[in-house]
């Protein structure tokens, strides 16, 4: 399955799915002009690999990194629909980490990790604080 | 009559339990009718009783699936609102975030200006306080330097002697030679002066060839033996003024402050001394007695 790769813009962040690395991540700031156009692809794919008979056994894994700066009410719902897909495949046996990386001083990013958190029962969902370098 | 009708009253009650308890509710039935098919007729009524309900659920689904529906559409418009106003918001954000910048650029160099004047408010301060030929200070700042001893000793009550000088027939050398030549003794007496002071001692130009010298703390004898070392290496000083070697002395009255006195009174009583010494033939000190 063909990787998906977006460079950062004014209004979207960053978006990787790597498949062969078996791991997705998403940075900066998200308010797209039109979220379901941007994130659309996404999940589709997401979906298609994460439903795809490789990913049906219990030694399967993938990682989800996120370091969100800033995102609008519908870069929630699709985050939202992305993290509803990993926690399906995480009760279907796939082993889902997701890091949700916020800086020390953003409160607001902090908290928004903690609400999302609260949704995962077999994914797991991890808050990391950002270093001074930026990891 | 009453009581041939009374059986009759009782079979037909008896008619009516037994029909209600088979549930024929045909209102055409008579009481005393009895049917074969009472439980197929109870199936269909059950079936149709089942039908009404099932037509009730399915319209309550309707009613669900149309609250679902607007409240969906109900929660896309306020996410689409939200994403609008979240836009402006962020904009005004960024906005602010500029001009904080800005501000914060402004400010930097503001207060860089400001360095750089008081940078050259303190030089102005020392052009103004130091005379650029000698190399002492200027008139203006050795009285406030002489003020400033003055308080100090009220408090610590220490001596405190001063001196004032005059070149000798200075005039002489400027009228005969050009004030190019009198710069060039001067600046040589400046440096004389001040080499012949301790630390502490402050030396200043009083005006044209005049210096007065503020020394705290120096008892008179002290002072006297100062002045003299000063008049004696200015006597032996030699000046090289083009193709010639010029000499000049200096004539010194020297007094030590009284008690309550100002600092004019006791330069007043300096200038005494110094026109004593004048008087007495110059190249010499003058002490003016307590």
């Amino acid at each position: 399955m063909d990787s998906l790769y977006f460079p950062q813009t004014e209004r979207s962040p960053l978006l990787e799915l790597d498949f062969a690395k078996r791991r997705m991540r998403i940075e900066g700031e998200s308010y797209p002009e039109n979220a379901a156009a941007f994130f659309g692809p996404v999940l589709k794919s997401l979906a298609h690999y994460l439903a795809s008979p490789a990913q049906d056994g219990s030694s399967s894994q993938f990682l989800v990194d996120l370091r969100m700066a800033y995102f609008n009410s519908s870069s929630a719902k699709a985050l939202m629909n992305i993290f509803q897909l990993l926690e399906s495949a995480a009760r279907r046996g796939v082993r889902i980490q997701i890091n949700w990386y916020y800086h020390p001083d953003d409160e607001t990013m902090m908290e928004f990790g903690e609400d999302f958190g609260e949704d995962f029962e077999r994914a797991r969902f991890s808050l990391c604080v950002l270093g001074e370098d930026g990891e | 009559m009453r009581t041939s009708n009374a059986p009759a009253s009782a079979s037909a009650s008896w008619g009516k339990t037994v029909s209600e308890t088979l549930e024929l509710r045909e209102a055409s039935q008579s009481e005393e009718e009895y049917s074969l098919y009472d439980h197929e007729k109870a199936v269909i009524q059950q079936a149709e009783r089942m039908l009404t309900k099932l037509d009730e659920v399915a319209q309550g689904v309707r009613v669900l699936a149309q609250a679902y529906r607007d409240g969906f559409r109900e929660t896309s418009r306020l996410v689409r609102i939200s994403d609008r106003m979240q836009l402006d918001l962020h904009e005004a954000n960024r906005t602010l975030t500029n001009q904080s910048q800005d501000l914060q650029q402004l400010n930097a160099a503001l207060v860089k200006e400001i360095e750089r004047r008081e940078h050259l408010e303190q030089e102005l301060r020392r052009i103004a306080s130091v005379d650029e030929l000698t190399g002492t200070y200027s008139r203006r700042h050795v009285l406030e330097l002489g003020d400033h001893e003055l308080r100090r000793r009220v408090r610590h009550e220490h001596d405190l002697a001063v001196l004032l000088m005059d070149l000798d027939h200075f005039k002489r050398v400027n009228d005969s030679l050009g004030h190019a030549a009198g710069d060039q003794l001067l600046r040589d007496f400046g440096a004389l002066l001040r080499s012949g002071l301790r630390q502490g001692d402050i030396a200043g130009r009083f005006g044209g060839e005049e210096f007065l010298a503020i020394l705290p703390e120096t008892e008179l004898e002290m002072a006297r033996a100062i002045a003299e070392r000063l008049c004696a290496s200015v006597r032996a000083h030699r000046t090289e003024w083009k193709d010639q070697t010029l000499r000049v002395t200096v004539s010194v009255g020297v007094a030590t402050l009284k008690d309550e006195e100002s600092l004019e009174r006791v330069i007043a009583r300096a200038d005494r001394a110094l026109y004593q010494a004048k008087r007495s033939g110059r190249d010499r000190v003058e002490v003016m007695e307590r």
